[in-house]
Parts: structure tokens; C-alpha cells; sequence
């Protein structure tokens, strides 16, 4: 896996040509082709964003839990990185779903913030990554760093769905509102095209992650490659 | 596995005997647990404010901020002359150091509760006559889940430069669940309404369960020195 | 007794062991050499599975440590230059504590053994932290022997010992190589590697350059050619 991720360029190349065409074609269904939802109007089409950047987010958070686990196994240090790279990309787009559902709130509610079950999931799950990287930070040596970190993302990602269960319970009672899907639609879920724009947005979403993820790995090997360098540099002098 | 328990009651009886000599840990916890009871009486003006409201949080902030002084010297002070070294040399398997941490933790903790709970209810005016097993089950579920995890993240957290700072912010997104259980669990009992147990006990004996048996598979791989 | 098989030890970038291909049998004393930095030390906590190897294998009677490791620690004792000691028990609690560790069956009677042997059980009630360096060491030995095992790993046993320590020490060795123990000890001290061991192995550059035989029969020759 991670020789065809070196090896490979050609993909990445057709990829970022893909991924271009994709956003351009995205933006185009979600401005232009698909029609405004009839109640909640033009602030409905952020949901577009909002998913996809949930859905991306969680599949980052997977992988960092896959190569954990990996790591543990056969302790390369590359699949580390990988993971580190993920966890870094999660991160960013958990911070876009903040957002994103805040822009929402503000829109729906007239609130800035609510303590919607999955939006609280969403900033209890950025807190658990932020500290994946603090941990990370505060070990010095690499392997050391790698070991806990990998432990840290399987746990991490355990508690996602006890933490789920948890505050749906805590808000059920109180707020019985679905947040998202569901609202201003007819019955039988959402609009055809509302959901064909909403797949390719998941799509292209998906492409975008791969291609940072092969961005940051790279630039974290290349990062590793030269502490490892001005570390011999060090011994020599 | 005969072997494994009694590794388990060796390293658990090293812990009582070390703070038995030392009795650093256990009377901070307490000094700390009454000092949050003074603080919250001088925050939140419980006089006045209907107390059945309040009461619930303010006791898990108790318990749970006076746990993690004790967790977060857990496997720190095995530092000094690389003692975890030696018990990781132990011919047992490495989980035992774990379970062993996690009775003493668990005695520490509970040990605490016992005067500081009374001391809460006293300071506060309050009592329990009614359900008062229930509510004593309530807190030893919740107090096993959160030094579980607690202690887990004591060891994982123990390489790190900042231990003190990152243990905290580990510990409270991942225990949200057991937190959010234990408060609605303890508020239940005290409004003594005697429904709705049902979900939080399960989501609590879940995440207990969870966070006491993941360590026996990958508790192994914190500890390489 | 213990075959290392391509050991290598890579720490970040840096390749602390490389490639290293031995085998020791039981009862011999091997002295590893070599400056600071070289890897003695590495090489120790391979062994006694501290560390795991980034690649190859360490056989122990014909078993790799990656599978058998508890059984192989049963039989390893490793004085670090970490005492493992706990500095606010005693002597006796500490050595205690270790023996029910390691299921040592009549403890009461080994501790007192292995205190007599390093001449401290008379202080054998008194904390650790009030002990002094040679006593520390000494009570490490203690500790290490405690539960009998085969295989004695010793990082720089005599540093900072005075000299009545190093003959006591040098007494107790002798003991154990009578005994057909197997031991492997770091130093950086020509003397004793060369009076105690009947092998040398001088690392360098994370390897092992040379493995040489001494000739001195490490029983019958004391600290000071007595």
C-alpha cells in the first residue's frame, strides 16, 4: 500500500485532475442544478458541506484506528505517519462541521450553538483528536510516539459510538428534532436530487481527502527524513 | 491464569503498602474533595437554589476532580529508578500491571468517597434515606468505569513530557459517556422517581465493560520501555 | 543457550545494533565492550525484552523470546543501572515484593539468602532511600538474584562502587559462574572484563568488531590476582 502511494504518481496526477473536474461539477449542482429546499431555503444547500465533511471526517477517524492497529502489528513507522496524516486531515474537516453546523444553527434556530446530539458528538470527537496530537507532541522519541499514538487512536475510536449512544439519550428528552435530514421534505426521506447531489458531494469529498492525505504523508515523511538527517548532522559535529 | 491473579493482588498490595507509608495521595484527594465542597457553596449560592437541581453534577465534579489527582501519580511515581522496568520484567503477562494499578486505584478512590460523600451530604444539608443501596451502586459503577479508563490513560499519558496537563484533556472527552450516565443515574435516584434506569445503566456497564477488557489485549503494547 | 539471529536495533533513524549474528552457551561469562553509546546497553534490554528488535530474533533454549517471553523472563535477571528498587519500602519489603512477583517459593528463606550473600541483611529493616550507592547496587544484586534464574544480564555492575563493594561483588560472581550460570555483562572496564569473563565481545558501530577468548579461568582468579 504504501509503495503504490510513493510509486504511483500517475494516480495521484489523475486524481487531482478528477478531483478538480469533481469540485467544479459539484459546485455546479449544488448552486445551480439542484433545487432549494422549500422551507428552509438557500442555507439548506451548507448540509451538502456539512455531510460530507461529517462523512469524511469519520472515515479519517476509521483509518487512523485501521493503521493503529496495523502499526501495533507490524511496527513500521511509515504507517504511523499514514495515520498521523489522517488524524491531522479529521481534524480539519471535524473543525468544518463545527462550522458548518453552527452557520446551520444560527440559520435554523437562531442560536449559534446547540446541543444537538450529533453536532456534541462532533466537538467531543475533536477534542479526542486534538489530544491524539498533544499526546503525540509531548513523546520525543519517534517509535515511543508511534506506540501511543496507536493506542490512543483504537481507543479513540471505541469511545465514538459509546460517546453517540450516550448524548443522544442525554438530549432525546429534550430536543426530539432531527438535526439535518427529515425537515421540510416529503416523507419517504429526501429529494431525488437532493440526494444525487448530496452522493457526488460525498464523493468528491472523499477524493479531496485521499489527495491531502497523500499531500500530508509525503510532506511527513519528507519531515522525518530530515530530522533524520540533522540528527546525524548532530552526532557528527 | 492462577498466576496472573495473584501477580494482579501482588502489585495492588505494593500500591496500599507504598501510600500506607507515604499517605500522600489519599489525603490530598480528601483535603481536595472538601475544598470543592467550599467552592461550590461559595459559587453557587446553594442556600437558596433548589438543591435536587444541583446536586448530582456537583457531586461527580467532586469525585471526578479528586480521582484524577490520584490517577495522574499512578504510574508516574514508577519512574523514580525506573521501577516500571521491573514490573515489566514480572513473569506474567504485562495486563497484570494494569489490574493491579486498577484495585489500588479503585480502594484510593472508594476510600475517598467514604468520607467525602457524608461530608458532602452534611455540608449540603441533604440526605438519602430512600434508595440509598441504589445510589451507593450508582457511584461504584460509575467510580469503576472512570478509574478504569482513568488508569489506562494514567499509563498511556506516562511517556509523555506533560503528563499532568495530558491526562485531563484525554480523560474527560473520552468518559463523557460515563460522566453524562452517572450524573442522570445519581439525579434519578435523588428526584427518587425510580424510572428511566434502564438505558444509563445499561450505557454505564457498557463502557465499564469495555474499558476493563480492552487493556487485557492492548494494554501490552503502552508499556515498552 | 542464546543465539542472536540478524539482531538489529534502529532507534528513530539511527541504527544503534546491526546485524548481529552470536551465540552463547551455558556457563560462559561474557564481558560486552565498548564505549558509551554502542549499544551494551541496547543490547541488554533486548534481551530481557524491555525493547522488541526492529528486525531479527533472539533464541533462547531454542525458543524465540517473541513467543515464550514469560517463561524467558522467569529465567532472566537484569541488573540495570536503574535500581528497580522502591526507594520508601525497605530492604526486605522490596525484596518481598519482587519474590512474589516472580512466585519465589520459600521467600522468607531466599530473601535471607540472598541478603547474607550481599551483607546487607542487617540493614534489612531500614528504607532504601537511606542506603548509600554501593549499598543500592548491592541490594539490586540481591534483587536480581533472588528468584534463581539462568541468565544474569548486568549493565556496568561496578560503577560508582567502592573498592570492599567490587570484592564483595567479585566474590558473588565467582559464586555464580561456579554455579554454571550464564552471565553477559556491559563494562567499559578492560580489568574486569578481563578477570571475570572467558569471553569479550567489543562493540562498535553497533556491531560486534571482535570475540575474543580470554584465557583466564575466571573461578580460581580474583580481583587482585589473589
Amino acid at each position: 500500500m504504501i509503495k503504490n502511494f510513493n510509486n504511483q504518481k500517475q494516480i495521484m496526477n489523475i486524481a487531482e485532475v478528477l478531483l478538480l473536474a469533481g469540485m467544479l461539477f459539484v459546485l455546479y449542482l449544488i448552486f445551480l442544478w439542484v433545487p432549494e429546499d422549500k422551507r428552509l431555503g438557500i442555507v439548506q444547500k451548507i448540509f451538502y458541506f456539512h455531510l460530507a465533511s461529517a462523512w469524511t471526517a469519520f472515515l479519517a477517524f476509521f483509518i487512523v484506528f485501521v493503521l493503529g492497529i496495523i502499526y501495533l502489528i507490524n511496527r513500521n513507522i511509515q504507517i504511523d505517519l499514514l495515520a498521523s496524516a489522517s488524524a491531522e486531515i479529521g481534524i480539519l474537516f471535524t473543525t468544518l462541521v463545527l462550522i458548518t453546523g453552527s452557520l446551520w444553527g444560527r440559520s435554523s434556530w437562531n442560536v449559534w450553538w446547540t446541543w444537538e446530539p450529533r453536532l456534541t458528538t462532533t466537538l467531543i470527537l475533536w477534542f479526542i483528536y486534538i489530544a491524539y496530537f498533544l499526546i503525540r507532541d509531548s513523546i520525543e522519541e519517534p517509535e515511543k510516539a508511534a506506540r501511543i499514538s496507536s493506542v490512543y487512536g483504537i481507543i479513540g475510536f471505541i469511545d465514538v459510538p459509546i460517546v453517540f449512544m450516550s448524548i443522544r439519550w442525554w438530549r432525546s428528552r429534550l430536543h426530539p428534532v432531527v438535526f439535518g435530514e427529515g425537515q421540510g421534505r416529503s416523507r419517504g426521506g429526501m429529494d431525488q436530487d437532493m440526494l444525487i447531489t448530496l452522493l457526488f458531494s460525498l464523493a468528491v469529498f472523499t477524493i479531496l481527502f485521499l489527495v491531502l492525505l497523500h499531500l500530508s504523508y509525503k510532506q511527513k515523511i519528507q519531515a522525518a527524513e530530515i530530522n533524520s538527517i540533522k540528527q546525524d548532522i548532530r552526532h557528527q559535529l | 491464569m492462577n498466576n496472573f491473579y495473584r501477580a494482579v493482588i501482588t502489585i495492588c498490595k505494593k500500591e496500599l503498602f507504598l501510600e500506607m507509608k507515604r499517605k500522600e495521595t489519599i489525603s490530598t484527594m480528601i483535603i481536595f474533595s472538601i475544598l470543592t465542597i467550599v467552592i461550590f457553596s461559595f459559587s453557587f449560592n446553594v442556600e437558596q437554589v433548589e438543591k435536587k437541581i444541583l446536586f448530582s453534577g456537583m457531586l461527580w465534579i467532586m469525585i471526578i476532580f479528586s480521582s484524577l489527582l490520584g490517577l495522574g501519580t499512578s504510574f508516574k511515581k514508577e519512574q523514580n529508578n525506573n521501577t516500571l522496568a521491573g514490573l515489566l520484567m514480572a513473569p506474567v503477562d504485562r495486563s497484570a500491571i494494569f489490574y493491579g494499578k486498577l484495585l489500588a486505584n479503585m480502594i484510593f478512590v472508594t476510600f475517598v468517597e467514604l468520607i467525602s460523600i457524608p461530608l458532602f451530604l452534611i455540608f449540603f444539608n441533604f440526605t438519602i434515606t430512600e434508595n440509598l443501596l441504589l445510589f451507593t451502586v450508582f457511584i461504584f459503577l460509575g467510580t469503576l468505569g472512570f478509574i478504569s479508563i482513568g488508569t489506562f490513560l494514567s499509563a498511556l499519558t506516562s511517556y509523555s513530557r506533560s503528563s499532568d496537563l495530558i491526562l485531563p484533556v484525554t480523560l474527560f472527552p473520552l468518559s463523557t459517556p460515563l460522566l453524562i450516565g452517572s450524573v442522570k443515574l445519581t439525579e434519578l435516584v435523588i428526584n427518587s422517581g425510580g424510572e428511566g434506569y434502564s438505558p444509563w445503566i445499561q450505557l454505564i456497564i457498557v463502557f465499564d465493560i469495555v474499558f476493563l477488557i480492552i487493556p487485557l489485549l492492548i494494554f501490552e503494547y503502552i508499556l515498552e520501555a | 543457550m542464546i543465539h542472536f539471529k540478524n539482531l538489529c536495533k534502529k532507534y528513530g533513524s539511527k541504527m544503534v545494533l546491526y546485524d548481529i549474528n552470536l551465540h552463547v552457551n551455558r556457563g560462559e561469562f561474557i564481558s560486552l565492550m565498548g564505549s558509551n553509546g554502542t549499544g551494551k546497553t541496547t543490547l541488554l534490554n533486548l534481551i530481557s525484552m524491555l525493547i522488541a528488535p526492529t528486525r531479527g530474533d533472539i533464541i533462547f533454549n531454542g525458543k524465540n523470546i517473541k513467543e515464550d517471553n514469560i517463561n524467558i523472563r522467569k529465567k532472566t535477571g537484569y541488573l540495570s543501572h536503574n535500581s528497580f528498587l522502591y526507594d520508601h519500602l525497605t530492604a526486605w519489603e522490596n525484596l518481598k515484593f519482587f519474590g512474589e512477583l516472580y512466585f519465589v517459593k520459600n521467600l522468607k528463606e531466599e530473601i535471607k539468602r540472598v541478603l547474607n550473600l550481599v551483607n546487607l541483611y542487617l540493614v534489612r529493616d531500614e528504607p532504601v532511600y537511606s542506603y548509600s550507592r554501593g549499598m543500592v547496587q548491592r541490594l539490586s544484586f540481591a534483587r536480581v538474584m533472588l528468584h534463581r534464574p539462568e541468565l544474569y544480564l548486568l549493565d556496568e555492575p561496578f560503577s560508582g562502587l567502592d573498592k570492599d563493594s567490587i570484592n564483595r561483588l567479585y566474590s558473588i560472581l565467582r559464586l555464580l559462574i561456579k554455579e554454571n550460570n550464564t552471565v553477559i555483562m556491559a563494562t567499559h572496564n578492560k580489568k574486569h572484563a578481563h578477570l571475570l569473563s572467558s569471553k569479550i565481545w567489543n562493540l562498535n558501530n553497533g556491531n560486534i568488531v571482535n570475540d575474543e577468548t580470554t584465557n583466564i579461568n575466571p573461578v580460581t582468579t580474583g580481583v587482585d590476582g589473589e
